[in-house]
């Protein structure tokens, strides 16, 4: 009962963030046809920014940084996500988008993923990061933890989980109800036929990227006080979010489903045990790769007529 | 097809080049350093400052054989932590011309062979594993620095009586593995103190089930051998799960990314118990300040980061750079007893030479014992209010005095 | 002895000042050893394995047209296999052999998974791909023994593994060479140009892309086994998505259409590597970080020139030779009974019969939108009818597709090569990868009935179809269909858009087909070619056949009046 709740709770947190991802895939592949390979890496460069901006270099500590000092830096990173994947779409993947050349556009995210990574590993090279919290969870239960029957929940992740869910939430609001909406809906249905009709296809789509951005970088950013992180781990949201989206087939309506499935497995594989017997955090990432890598192959394999 | 041409002598001429030469007049001598510089920046710059400390103090004092005049000088080599890169780095310091390898120790059972066979001599300053060092069929390997077979039995030999069940933790790093098997051994005959063996994933940041695993398995201390990164996770587990059982660990926990992990509750770090090779002698403490002064003077204060509740901003101690300084110094004495500076001279020369080590102790390898820290010399230290101090339950220890680490 | 001088003789032949070059570069790069330390020339041979990769990747990325990004992985997988054999005791050739095997096994695999996909797709399965032999690799220490890693001793020395690195990297150019000139390599290149119609003229997409992922694999798995001897350590970390990246980032640079491109592309990283070294002792940075990030701006740099990369694809010349080309297709009579297909609510036909003789032509009329692309998929048997049957009395159907599809990068002398691969009997996987005789004597004799159908059907023979005039890239098409094999052709709208003089060539080439013994449908709506070209018509009107008859029986017919005029008759 205390491991189910613990992978509820850890489970749905990690989850409706790779689900927000998995939806900023999916809008990405809608409108341009390409795979965001990329995606990760911008979303772990505004996590570090908005670090650096708080904290500095220093180890951080609850009394290094007030609100008013978060904020902006929250402002800052935030904005610097937006202007890098805004920056990787027309500079790296549209034109080879517009040429038509797969190859092309899958060797420029990814070199621009791996410059990313490299960039943010030279400038945060310890083994891990404490991100600070501006909200104060630590005064709630003990110390931010609740104990409930031999399980011990965050009371962050719970924040976490609504918080995601409200901008998913959001974030459809803003694609039904708003012009740049429903824009965007007329780029994914017909490209070609956007542009004569005269919309700024372009700005919109980098618009689009900008805002994919934001978002999943305001999930992952809400999401880091929980746990400490690398470089590496918050590139892994991009990693998680494509596995899900490309699950579904970048269906946005989906994505974030898929997305919570994949942490509630994560979770899962790394608490569940049956007497002697368990996976345990050796597997948190093997098995949930695996488990969905095989569920796209199945597709892959019996449903072709869906892909376009 | 012009363009591969150019490609192709652009990449030769490249390729060929990559030695300078000495502006000044003396003979340079090659030092490489083999550390883990990109994945623990603290371990591989203090180990690093440490032998370019000894190389400074050498060259200050001059370096003379045959009539020539010798520079040291200090190369360094990223290993990453992986084993294959420090296996290239090998081939590469052996290329080099390098007389002696200070070598963090990832890596060593595939790499020393290459360097044995140029007969370079290897001073291994962090990795305590048993099968590294061997002077019988690796004679070209040496170490100053704690083995995990001392470590693993000074522990076991100060929890046991203590009557805890212990839960004994390794990552699975190079480091922990090797560590995992010491304990395993030095808890042979004591089954009956361990409450669990584990293993932990070294990459994990979250280490709250095996933490929990520990506690449903009854154990009243923790034993975690591990990177710094996996003793903070596990301290974070622990004391967030309000659970504030002992922990114990190796030198790893005197690491300062453990205390910057756990900047925000300072009470976490409180009672943090590891075992290290002494940085005092018996003459006193005398020689460890003078040699904190020295590192201080030529490579700055080294800052931990946070600051005690009385508000002091907190320094490492440079135990590490110590062994790495011992070791370049022992070489430099090497190359004036063989009278050459022909590494497998050197090598030879090693096991016949001593030196005064940083911390007052008298520091030698000979034929049959290539290891310079003696089991003996282990000693524990526990944290309070972010610094350590030495433990009064344990014989050694509480002879110990309190070093400052404060500014 | 005479296969051995008719080889000589035609390496005599085909010899270029391009193999000049290529072959002094060999030599002289065999010379390297004695140039450079034991250190520098252990880290050529890394560097050679890596090529010898990426030329197996160059198969699957340039000729393939897949942009598979789990390279790395494959590599990995050979090391594993490799280490735990040569820790074992194994000789090493048999290690490299088995790793091999290995490789090749993991990418049948993942082509089989994933090459349906579209492109996007499958970048994208084999990207994750790459994460999870990662991740599966640090997580469970079996593998390559986790942080430790799995120590590997023994071996030759790095001189020795740098000429077998550059034997096999030599190896692997030719094999690719051989390969990509094959049938298979020119079918996957069509199906690389057009999927839609290289399905349509017979090949066999999927089971030719599982194949060239697993010789890609099977490269891969060598190259790794190799490597990891050379490193004497196997590291779980360095098989991660980073290789994949570099392989991909080399086959770029390189050219993915040159043999040797991938070594080219090894030359310019290893320049790379050097200037990092350089530029990290400049900023003091790590000069493995500093290594990552130049490669990757290179690569955005090197993209936007447009992926030809630093070495052209080679000019490919074939040889006309005598012998057997393929049998004449044998007459075929097509019988459609009953066909019936929804698409959800739309009933696109319903209740069509239609039947094809040998030896004259049937044209399929209907105003737009009457279904007959939905009848005409189903003869051709890319869709399978909800009802009624297809009966074809021994032959095989081709089709042309509606709008012009031919490979725009292959000459129509490679699409009737493409098309009447299918026939061969001496193209299999190892004859072409070895080049034997029997293969390029056939090969031979199919290229002379190649250019003979050309020659027919008036089109040039080693222009790339996409430079071509439309009506000589419909006739083409036809072409193509015709040289399938097939005793039943599918024509739609060959005379789209075409001027009196192009619809009459169009026209005489049908005939002539027709006059051969083949059996044709034509889908037409211009009127006039259909009661000049065709022996019996029928009408499809909203999914049903409302008219089967003469075309002048047709032409009176009340009901197609009413149908194509939309009046009442009277």
């Amino acid at each position: 009962m205390a491991v189910a709740l613990q992978i509820l709770a850890s489970g749905f947190a990690a989850g409706t963030v790779y689900g927000l991802v998995a939806v900023g895939h999916s809008l990405v592949f809608r409108l341009t046809g390409v795979v965001h390979f990329a995606f990760g890496e911008l979303i772990a460069l505004g996590v570090f920014v908005t670090l650096l901006a708080a904290a500095g270099n220093e180890p951080v500590s609850q009394t290094s940084v007030a609100g008013a000092r978060f904020l902006l830096a929250l402002v800052v990173g935030l904005l610097v996500t937006a202007v890098a994947s805004a920056g990787a779409y027309f500079l790296a993947i549209e034109p080879y988008r517009a040429r038509g050349s797969v190859i092309g556009w899958v060797g420029a995210s990814l070199a621009v993923a791996f410059a990313v990574r490299t960039l943010l590993v030279v400038f945060f090279d310890r083994p891990a990061y404490v991100f600070p919290d501006p909200l104060p969870f630590r005064h709630v239960a003990d110390d931010g933890f609740w104990h409930v029957g031999g399980a011990t929940i965050q009371v962050r992740s719970i924040f976490v989980a609504v918080a995601a869910l409200v901008l998913a939430g959001l974030g459809v609001a803003l694609l039904q109800r708003t012009r740049f909406g429903r824009a965007l809906e007329a780029i994914a249905q017909d490209f070609d036929a956007a542009v004569l009709v005269g919309l700024p296809v372009g700005r919109l789509v980098g618009l689009a990227f900008a805002l994919a951005g934001v978002w999943a970088g305001l999930a992952a950013i809400l999401a880091a006080p929980s746990a400490a992180f690398d470089v590496d781990a918050a590139a892994r949201y991009g990693l998680y979010g494509l596995l899900a989206a490309a699950v579904v087939w970048f269906d946005a309506r989906r994505a974030l489903a898929a997305g919570i499935a994949l942490g509630l497995t994560q979770a899962a594989v790394t608490s569940v045990h049956l007497g002697t017997l368990e996976l345990g955090a050796a597997y948190r990432d093997v098995v949930p790769l695996a488990l969905g890598l095989l569920f796209f192959a199945w597709r892959a394999r019996t449903t072709t007529e869906v892909f376009e | 097809m012009r363009s591969v041409l150019l490609v192709l002598v652009a990449a030769v001429a490249l390729a060929g080049c990559g030695g300078s030469s000495s502006p000044s007049h003396r003979t340079p001598l090659t030092i490489v350093v083999n550390g883990p510089f990109s994945r623990s920046p603290y371990l591989g710059r203090t180990i690093e400052n440490g032998a370019r400390l000894a190389v400074q103090e050498v060259n200050a004092n001059g370096l003379r054989v045959a009539g020539t005049t010798y520079e040291l000088r200090v190369r360094t080599l990223d290993t990453g932590l992986s084993p294959a890169r420090a296996v290239a780095n090998m081939r590469r310091a052996v290329g080099q011309d390098a007389i002696a390898v200070v070598d963090e120790g990832t890596g060593i059972d595939a790499s020393w062979r290459i360097a044995n066979d140029a007969g370079v001599p290897i001073g291994v300053v962090f990795e305590g594993g048993r099968q590294i060092v061997d002077p019988v069929t690796r004679p070209n390997v040496f170490r100053i620095a704690p083995t995990d077979h001392g470590l693993a039995f000074r522990l076991a030999e100060y929890l046991i009586p203590k009557g805890l069940k212990i839960a004994l933790m390794h990552d699975d790093s190079d480091y922990g593995a090797a560590g995992g098997r010491a304990l395993a051994t030095a808890f042979s005959r004591n089954r009956s103190s361990v409450a669990i063996e584990e293993t932990l994933p070294a990459d994990a940041l979250d280490l709250g089930p095996q933490v929990l695993r520990a506690r449903r398995a009854h154990a009243t201390a923790l034993l975690v051998w591990g990177r710094p990164a996996t003793i903070a996770a596990v301290l974070t587990a622990a004391r967030s799960a309000g659970w504030n059982v002992p922990v114990f660990t190796p030198p790893t926990g005197a690491d300062p990314f453990v205390r910057q992990q756990l900047a925000d509750h300072p009470q976490w770090v409180d009672g943090l118990t590891f075992a290290g090779g002494r940085l005092t002698a018996e003459v006193g403490t005398g020689p460890f300040l003078t040699f904190e002064q020295k590192y201080e003077s030529s490579f700055g204060v080294d800052r931990v980061g946070v600051k005690t509740r009385a508000g002091r901003a907190v320094v490492v101690l440079p135990e590490t750079a110590m062994y790495a300084y011992d070791f370049v110094n022992l070489v430099a004495a090497a190359v004036l007893k063989a009278g050459s500076t022909a590494p497998p001279r050197i090598t030879a020369a090693l096991n016949e030479v001593t030196t005064e080590g940083a911390n007052g102790d008298q520091r030698g390898f000979n034929r049959n014992n290539h290891e310079g820290v003696v089991d003996d010399d282990i000693y524990f230290a526990r944290f309070h209010d972010m610094t350590y101090a030495p433990v009064k339950d344990d014989p050694l220890s509480a002879t110990l005095p309190t070093l400052p680490q404060t500014r | 002895m005479t296969a051995f001088a008719d080889a000589f003789h035609e390496l005599r032949i085909g010899w270029r000042r391009r193999t000049t070059y290529a072959f002094a570069a060999f030599a002289i790069a065999a010379l390297a050893p004695l140039a450079f330390g034991e250190a520098r020339t252990a880290d050529l041979a890394g560097g050679l394995y890596l090529a010898c990769a990426a030329v197996g990747l160059a198969f699957a990325v340039g000729v393939a047209g897949l942009p598979s990004l789990a390279q790395g992985a494959f590599v990995a997988v050979g090391a594993v296999v490799a280490a735990h054999l040569l820790a074992a005791g194994i000789p090493l050739p048999l290690a490299a052999v088995a790793g091999g095997l290995g490789g090749s096994s993991a990418g049948g695999l993942v082509g089989y998974a994933f090459a349906r996909l579209p492109r996007a797709g499958f970048a994208a399965a084999t990207w994750i791909v790459s994460w999870l032999v990662a991740f599966m690799l640090q997580s469970i220490t079996w593998f390559l023994g986790g942080s430790e890693g799995v120590v590997v001793g023994g071996g030759p020395t790095a001189s020795g593994h740098y000429e077998l690195a550059l034997a096999l990297t030599g190896l692997a150019a030719l094999g690719y060479l051989a390969l990509a000139r094959s049938p298979i390599g020119l079918r996957l290149a069509a199906a690389r140009d057009r999927e839609a119609a290289a399905a349509a003229l017979g090949v066999p997409v999927l089971r030719l892309r599982v194949v060239a992922v697993a010789a890609s694999g099977a490269v891969a798995g060598v190259a790794g086994a190799f490597a990891v001897q050379l490193a004497g350590v196997g590291d779980a970390t360095q098989y991660g998505p980073f290789l994949s990246f570099r392989l991909f980032v080399v086959v770029l640079v390189g050219g993915a259409l040159a043999p040797l491109g991938a070594p080219a592309g090894i030359l310019v990283l290893g320049v790379l590597s050097v200037a990092a070294d350089f530029v990290g002792r400049l900023e003091n940075v790590a000069a493995a970080r500093a290594h990552t990030l130049l490669t990757a701006i290179m690569l955005l740099g090197i993209v936007s020139l447009g992926w030809e990369g630093i070495v052209r694809a080679p000019k490919r010349r074939r040889r006309a030779g005598p012998g057997s080309g393929p049998d004449r297709a044998r007459p075929a009579t097509l019988e459609a009974r009953a066909l019936g297909k929804a698409f959800g609510n739309v009933v696109a036909a319903q209740d069509v019969a239609v039947g094809i003789a040998p030896g004259r032509i049937t044209a399929l009329v209907g105003p737009n939108g009457s279904g007959k692309t939905t009848v005409l998929r189903m003869l051709a048997g890319t869709i399978e009818p909800d009802e009624g049957s297809v009966v074809v009395a021994h032959g095989s159907v081709a089709r042309t597709l509606q709008a012009t599809a031919v490979f725009p990068t292959l000459t129509p002398l490679e699409h009737v090569l493409v098309a009447s691969a299918g026939r061969r009997s001496r193209a299999g996987l190892v004859r072409s990868l070895f080049s034997t005789p029997q293969a390029r004597a056939e090969d031979a004799a199919y290229v002379a009935h190649a250019r003979a159908v050309l020659d027919r059907f008036g089109v040039l023979h080693d222009v790339p179809a996409g430079e071509l005039p439309v009506t000589d890239q419909r006739a083409l098409m036809i072409a193509a269909a015709y040289a399938t094999g097939a005793s039943v052709l599918l024509v739609d709208e060959p005379t789209a858009g075409a001027s009196t003089v192009e619809a009459a060539r169009m026209t005489g080439l049908l005939r002539s087909l027709r006059d051969e013994g083949l059996a044709l449908l034509v889908v037409e709506h211009n009127l006039g070619v259909v009661r000049r070209l065709a022996d019996r018509v029928v009408v499809l009107d909203a999914g049903r056949v409302i008219a089967d008859g003469t075309p002048d029986a047709v032409a009176a017919d009340d009901a197609v009046r009413a149908a194509y005029l939309g009046r009442r008759s009277f």
